[in-house]
């Protein structure tokens, strides 16, 4: 099982997203409403940094972890597909994901990122 | 017992007195039980006495849901000892999956156990990745929802993820409010199975 967070387009964690120490893998582009948005009195909202998504019926700007771990599912089923189905072990794969990341916030292992941002040029060249 | 009375215009100088009598309210939830590989012997016996119907029985994962009009039935049901958890499931609404392997979700809606069997089928066709993203747990994280009779849902859950992830399944969890689906980077790899399940409401 690989636990993701969402991150802004400023490698940042956004403000919806579930943290916390050991509960998340990676961190993955999930978009939120900009650093001016104020999730408390809702204003400051910019929609350039929502993230393009592909949704029934073709493409919107959306928010969530829902736009960020299937990002991550797609970096497991192209690794998977790199080296052949059923030869790799669900934990290579994780381990791939987590080692290929960019590391940010904390170094290492943090509560916010996990291991970092997924990185998919990085980890079809690990 | 609860009666409801309406009048209904039957012509237009004649009323049709319309007794109802309303139906009991049916209800319906998860019971766990202790043994996680099969359903116990005397499950049904125990189920029926409590004044449950079994509508899906999940017996990989040593679970049933349960249909009942018998309010007291979470009560009877958790003093035995077959039980490890009982409580009321809860409904999410997730989108069809929307890749290669297609499990047949409800269209409008699906209840927990549903999805732990897609779940468990995906795992079951040697699918290779799923993508869970079903909303926010709101009882996670809001303690007016953090009941014991919700904790069974998540168990059930846990219990499906653990047999995914055995048969050896990527199983991506995603644990946060927001909704809406993405995401197709992963459809032209013919190869590969994803199983894509998303929520476009935490709650029903």
């Amino acid at each position: 099982m690989i636990r993701v967070s969402a991150g802004g387009q400023l490698k940042n964690l956004t403000f919806y997203s579930n943290y916390g120490v050991g509960k998340i893998d990676v961190m993955a582009p999930g978009g939120d409403y900009g650093p001016n948005y104020d999730p408390v009195t809702k204003t400051g909202r910019d929609n350039t940094y929502l993230c393009l998504s592909s949704v029934p019926g073709g493409y919107a700007y959306y928010a969530g972890t829902s736009m960020a771990a299937p990002k991550t599912a797609a970096l497991a089923g192209v690794i998977i597909a790199k080296y052949g189905k059923d030869k790799l072990k669900p934990a290579q794969v994780k381990h791939i994901i987590q080692s290929s990341a960019d590391d940010v916030f904390k170094p290492g292992n943090d509560e916010k990122s996990g291991f970092g941002l997924i990185n998919a040029v990085n980890a079809l060249n690990y | 017992m609860l009666f409801s009375c309406f009048y209904k215009s039957f012509s237009e100088n004649q009323v049709l007195l319309s007794i109802k009598i309303a139906a009991p309210v049916s209800k319906d939830y998860i019971v766990i039980f202790k043994d996680q590989a099969k359903l116990p012997a005397g499950y049904d016996k125990l189920l029926k006495d409590a004044g449950g119907k079994v509508t899906a029985k999940l017996d990989k994962l040593g679970a049933v849901e349960v249909s009942s009009t018998d309010a007291s039935f979470l009560e009877k049901v958790k003093k035995s000892n077959l039980v490890q958890e009982a409580g009321v499931q809860n409904k999410i609404y997730p989108e069809k999956p929307v890749f290669q392997e297609t499990v047949d979700l409800d269209a409008g809606g699906a209840e927990t156990a549903h999805i732990a069997e897609a779940l468990m089928t995906a795992a079951d066709d040697n699918v290779d990745v799923v993508n869970m993203s079903l909303g926010g747990y709101d009882w996670f994280q809001d303690p007016d929802y953090a009941t014991k009779d919700i904790v069974a849902d998540v168990n059930l859950f846990n219990r499906a993820i653990q047999y995914a992830i055995q048969k050896g399944v990527q199983s991506l969890v995603q644990q946060v409010i927001m909704a809406w689906t993405l995401a197709a980077q992963v459809s032209y790899l013919e190869t590969i199975k994803v199983l894509h399940i998303a929520a476009q409401a935490a709650k029903g």
